[in-house]
């Protein structure tokens, strides 16, 4: 019989609905369907499968073609020239002679090695194997030796920061530009700062110099005040006597806070 | 291959993901937040359920390539061959985390 057929035959046998089998072995319908349709079942549920249905695991395990084509293997000699050639060694109808018993012992071996090949134990199981857990355990202290590490150097480098600025560190919190107001013969000029960070009180000398046509260098003042946040701009226009080009600009003096 | 399920050590993995999403959002590192939160949202549950992924995975090739299905049972072969790889997206999403950039 067919291993679908005989689960379906049994489970009626017992009076049961699908759903109340897959509910038994806590399976879904749809699999109790697919088992019935002649799918092998799962190791883990052949086992329940067996004890709900009163089916031996063998049974479960061997197909109906196996079944059919190893019957006349397995029945009484028919066929087999021992007992067709009046040797008077048949068995008595209904039990196996030396012959088959073999064979059926040789199935039987067959059957629980391959009820321990498919209905092994589990390998594994879901979780970390002890050597995972060693090395997740080091690889994670790792990062969080190195976060610790670098976000306490940026910690620490914050609260260094310097509060004021002066004419050594402006650099790093003001962008000061100096650009022409046309390209050719220009007499003025924008002089443009860029906070970088927030500052509070600027106040800003700069000294620019310029060299004017037909009069050489000359140095002008420009003078920034007040708050500014980041990315702020600040503008002064500069304008010369004569047309003339940009130079250099120095910083005579700065002051102001940081946040 | 003998498994525990050991929450303490899963909690640790989720503890040390948002370290370093925490990490790179005060360090303003958005480039590759996108890429860490995905292959740390695919490689915890996937170094846990290790086992059950292999599983399915059989289960499915014997499905659609196999003429018998089966239990699905995976090889050792396939178990660490998947933890590595499920390792070595975790390492890296570590490593993202630490780019200045």
């Amino acid at each position: 019989m067919k291993r679908g057929k005989m689960i379906s035959l049994k489970r009626e046998e017992k009076g049961m609905t699908v759903s109340e089998l897959a509910k038994e072995l806590n399976v879904s319908e749809w699999r109790v369907e697919r088992w019935e349709e002649g799918e092998l079942p799962d190791s883990e549920h052949l086992l329940n499968l067996s004890a709900v249905l009163d089916i031996p695991v063998e049974e479960l395990l061997r197909d109906g073609d196996d079944e059919e084509d190893g019957a006349k293997d397995l029945s009484y000699g028919e066929g087999y020239g021992i007992n067709g050639a009046g040797m008077n060694v048949s068995p008595k109808v209904g039990e196996p002679d030396n012959y088959n018993k073999g064979v059926l012992k040789k199935a039987e071996n067959d059957i629980s090695t391959l009820k321990e090949t498919v209905v092994a134990t589990p390998s594994g199981r879901d979780g970390y194997g002890i050597a995972e857990r060693v090395f997740g355990y080091i690889v994670m202290a790792i990062f969080i030796c190195i976060v610790i590490v670098t976000e306490s150097m940026q910690f620490i480098d914050w609260i260094n920061r310097p509060r004021e600025l002066t004419t050594e560190n402006y650099g790093d919190y003001i962008t000061v530009s100096v650009d022409p107001v046309r390209n050719y013969n220009c007499d003025e000029y924008i002089v443009t700062i860029e906070a970088k960070e927030d500052i509070t009180d600027l106040n800003m000398f700069l000294e620019i110099d310029f060299y004017l046509y037909m009069k050489g260098n000359v140095e002008q003042t420009v003078q920034f005040s007040g708050s500014i946040k980041k990315g702020e701009k600040l503008e002064k226009r500069v304008y010369l006597e004569i047309f003339g080009t940009y130079t250099r600009y120095r910083v005579r003096s700065i002051s102001g806070g940081l946040a | 291959m003998k498994n525990k399920k050991d929450r303490t050590f899963l909690i640790c993995q989720i503890i040390v993901a948002i370290v370093g999403l925490v990490v790179m959002i005060i360090n303003s590192r958005f480039t590759f937040m996108w890429a860490y939160i995905v292959c740390m949202l695919c490689s915890i549950p996937a170094i846990y359920f290790n086992y059950t992924l292999c599983k399915f995975e059989n289960r499915w090739h014997a499905r659609w390539n196999e003429r018998n299905p089966c239990g699905g049972e995976p090889s050792l072969f396939l178990m660490y061959s998947n933890k590595i790889a499920e390792w070595m997206i975790f390492i890296l999403a570590l490593i993202l985390a630490l780019l200045p950039i």
